[in-house]
C-alpha cells in the first residue's frame, strides 16, 4: 500500500443512462422511436420489403415474410437494430412472422424519428403500411415515463384533447401490477373515447381506431418529486431481514497451530 | 550444576515481550473475485497490550490477549449488476395460445452496470490473539564475523550470538467485535455510488427504479449476499474469501519464531567492559531455558 492509496484500480466509469429515455416527453405518431411504437397487421402471405427514413433519407431496408407455418404470432422490427446492421455490413436483416402477422415497429435506444414503409410490391405506389399515415386497424402505442401532466391531441380532431395525468411513483402506495394493465383509447370522429385519464408511469397507452392524421402527446406540467420519498438504507435492510430470522450475533475464531508440536493434545 | 544463571522474572519478561511485540507491523494489498462481486483491500496491522504468564512442567509462555490493530484497512468493492431494463408488456391475450401480442422492453442503462464500493473500514475490528510458546535457543553464526578475532568482532559488533526464540504451539485469533459504525459506512458508501453513477438524472429516475425493481439499495444487497448481519458478511469476507485472520496469524508466528528473538547475548560474553582495558571474553556453551511459575532461566556454563 502506498500513501494510503490501494494498488488494485477498478473499473469505476459512470455508467451511460439511456437519457433518451427519461427526457423523453413529447411524441409524434408518425414516427418511430423510443417508448413508442406502431403495429400493423399484415394479411397475405408472402415477402413483404421494408424502408427505413431519417429526414427523407433512406438509411435503411429489411424484409418481412409472412409464413403461416411459422409459430411466432408477432415479429419485432427494432428500428435501432435494423439501421446497425445496415452500417455494419450493408445487410438487409429478414424477420418472419406466422398467420396472425402482426408486425410491431420500434426503437429500443434512440429517440431518432424513423419513417417507415412496408409494401408487398415494390411498383405499387402506395405501400401497405406507412408510418406517417396510421390506417384504422393499425395501433399506436407510447409508455409515458416522466410523472407529469401531459395533453394528447389530434390533427383531425380540432379542439379536442385528452388529458393524461402519470403519477409520480410510490413505492409503498402504488402497485407494480398497474404497470401490466393496458389503457385503451379510441379515435372517433368526435374525439377521443375518453377526455381524461390516470396511469403509472411505463404504463402502455394503446390508441386503436385510428382515423387519418396524427397523434401528438406532449407533457405540459412535470410532477415534482414529493418529499416523503426516501432512499432505503442497506443497513436497515439488512436488521430486518436479521429480525426476521432470528439470528444472532456470533465470535469468530481463527487457529493457527504449528505442525511440529502435532503430537502435544492442546485443548484449544 | 551450570556455572552460569539469568533469571528474568515474569515482569521483565513481559518487557522483553513488549520491546519484540512493538517491532511488529505488517502491511499488504491485493483483490480477490468473490463470485458476484470483486474486493480489493489494504490493510495495516500492529499489535497492542497483550499479557504473558509463566507455566511450568510443560515449561510454556503463555500469552493472553494480544490485542491485534487492523488499521488501515480499505475495501473497494466491485458489482456487476445486469443493466436495468422495463419490463414487457403483454398487448393481447388469447385463451389456448396466451400471450400474441406484446410491447418489447428498454433498457434504462446502456451496458451492464459497475457499482464501485469504497469503505475505510480502519479501527472498527477488535480483534485478539492469544496462544501458547516453548522458548527455544538458537546459536547465531554472525557472517559479519568472519575473518575477525573475538575482540575485532566485539569492537565491530558483529559478535555471535545466543539467541532465545518464542516458537508458538498454538495461536488463536478472536474476532471480538465489528463496531456498529460498519451499517453507516456501508450505507455511505453505497449512497455515494449510487448518486454517482444516477450523477445529473432527474430524481424521479431513481424513485421509478426503486418503485419498478425494488430498489437498486435492494440491488446491492443481494449482490454482495449480505443475508445475514453486516458483521457476519463483513468477518466471511476477510476472514473467509480474502483469508486476511489467518494470514495476520501466519504472520505473527513467523516473526516471533523465526525473526526476533526475545533475548539474546553475546558469545564470547564480554565481561569487565568498564574501565581502560579491553574486556574479558568468556565463551558460553551447552546452554539450555528453564520455565517456573515465576522466572524464565537461562542456564549455561563457560566454555573452553
Amino acid at each position: 500500500m502506498r500513501d494510503g492509496k490501494l494498488l488494485v484500480q477498478f473499473k469505476n466509469e459512470k455508467m451511460r443512462l439511456n437519457r433518451n429515455i427519461i427526457n423523453k416527453t413529447k411524441f409524434d405518431s408518425r414516427f418511430v422511436n423510443i417508448l413508442a411504437c406502431t403495429v400493423h397487421q399484415l394479411k397475405e402471405a408472402g415477402a413483404y420489403f421494408g424502408t427505413v427514413y431519417l429526414k427523407k433519407e433512406i438509411v435503411a431496408e429489411f424484409e418481412v415474410l409472412l409464413d403461416e407455418s411459422v409459430e411466432a404470432s408477432q415479429a419485432n422490427i427494432d428500428m435501432d437494430a435494423v439501421l446497425a446492421q445496415s452500417k455494419k455490413s450493408g445487410s438487409r436483416p429478414v424477420f418472419q412472422v406466422g398467420k396472425r402477422g402482426h408486425v410491431l415497429f420500434c426503437a429500443t435506444k434512440s429517440n431518432q424519428a424513423y419513417r417507415v414503409r412496408l409494401t408487398k410490391n415494390p411498383a405499387k405506389k402506395r405501400p401497405d403500411f406507412d408510418s406517417k399515415n396510421l390506417q384504422e386497424k393499425d395501433l399506436y402505442i407510447t409508455q409515458l415515463f416522466q410523472p407529469g401532466k401531459y395533453v394528447a391531441t389530434h390533427s383531425s380532431l380540432k379542439g379536442q384533447q385528452l388529458e393524461i395525468e402519470v403519477a409520480y411513483p410510490q413505492k409503498k402506495r402504488n402497485s407494480r401490477s398497474s404497470l401490466y394493465q393496458k389503457k385503451n383509447i379510441e379515435i372517433r370522429k368526435d374525439g377521443f373515447s375518453d377526455n381524461s385519464i390516470n396511469l403509472m408511469p411505463l404504463q402502455a397507452l394503446v390508441f386503436s381506431n385510428l382515423v387519418p392524421g396524427h397523434i401528438i402527446i406532449e407533457l405540459v406540467e412535470a410532477c415534482p418529486k414529493p418529499d416523503t420519498a426516501a432512499r432505503t438504507k442497506a443497513s436497515d435492510l439488512i436488521k430486518a431481514k436479521l429480525k426476521k430470522r432470528g439470528l444472532d450475533k456470533s465470535i469468530r475464531k481463527y487457529k493457527w497451530r504449528n505442525p511440529r508440536y502435532k503430537h502435544l493434545q492442546e485443548n484449544q | 550444576m551450570q556455572h552460569i544463571r539469568i533469571a528474568a522474572s515474569e515482569e521483565a519478561f513481559q518487557e522483553l515481550f513488549n520491546r519484540i511485540r512493538d517491532d511488529f507491523s505488517w502491511s499488504t494489498s491485493d483483490s480477490v473475485d468473490v463470485g458476484p462481486f470483486t474486493a480489493g483491500y489494504g490493510v495495516g496491522v500492529r499489535l497492542e497490550g497483550g499479557s504473558i504468564n509463566l507455566e511450568n512442567a510443560p515449561d510454556r509462555v503463555i500469552l493472553n490477549e494480544l490485542d491485534v490493530v487492523i488499521d488501515p484497512l480499505f475495501l473497494q468493492i466491485g458489482i456487476d449488476l445486469p443493466t436495468i431494463c422495463t419490463p414487457s408488456i403483454c398487448l393481447l391475450w388469447l385463451p389456448f395460445l396466451g400471450c400474441v401480442l406484446e410491447i418489447p422492453s428498454y433498457c434504462l442503462f446502456e451496458d451492464d452496470i459497475d457499482f464501485g464500493l469504497d469503505l475505510d473500514l480502519s479501527n472498527i475490528i477488535e480483534a485478539e490473539i492469544s496462544g501458547a510458546f516453548n522458548v527455544i535457543t538458537n546459536y547465531f553464526n554472525n557472517p559479519a564475523k568472519a575473518g575477525q578475532s573475538d575482540h575485532q568482532a566485539y569492537f565491530s559488533d558483529n559478535a555471535n550470538r545466543w539467541q532465545f526464540l518464542l516458537d508458538p504451539i498454538w495461536l488463536d485469533l478472536d474476532i471480538i467485535d465489528i463496531a456498529d459504525v460498519v451499517g453507516n459506512i456501508l450505507d455511505a458508501a453505497i449512497d455515494t455510488a449510487i448518486d454517482n453513477f444516477l450523477s445529473g438524472a432527474p430524481g424521479f429516475v431513481v424513485d421509478l427504479i426503486e418503485w419498478l425493481f425494488g430498489g437498486i439499495v435492494d440491488l446491492i444487497v443481494g449482490a454482495l449476499d449480505i443475508f445475514d448481519d453486516i458483521d457476519e458478511w463483513l468477518s466471511d469476507l476477510l476472514g473467509g474469501s480474502i483469508g486476511l485472520f489467518d494470514t495476520i496469524l501466519t504472520i505473527v508466528a513467523e516473526f516471533l519464531a523465526a525473526d526476533n528473538p526475545i533475548y539474546e547475548f553475546q558469545d564470547p560474553y564480554p565481561m569487565l567492559t568498564s574501565g581502560s582495558l579491553i574486556p574479558v571474553l568468556l565463551p558460553i556453551a551447552n546452554v539450555d531455558v528453564d520455565i517456573t511459575n515465576d522466572e524464565f532461566l537461562v542456564l549455561a556454563d563457560v566454555g573452553s
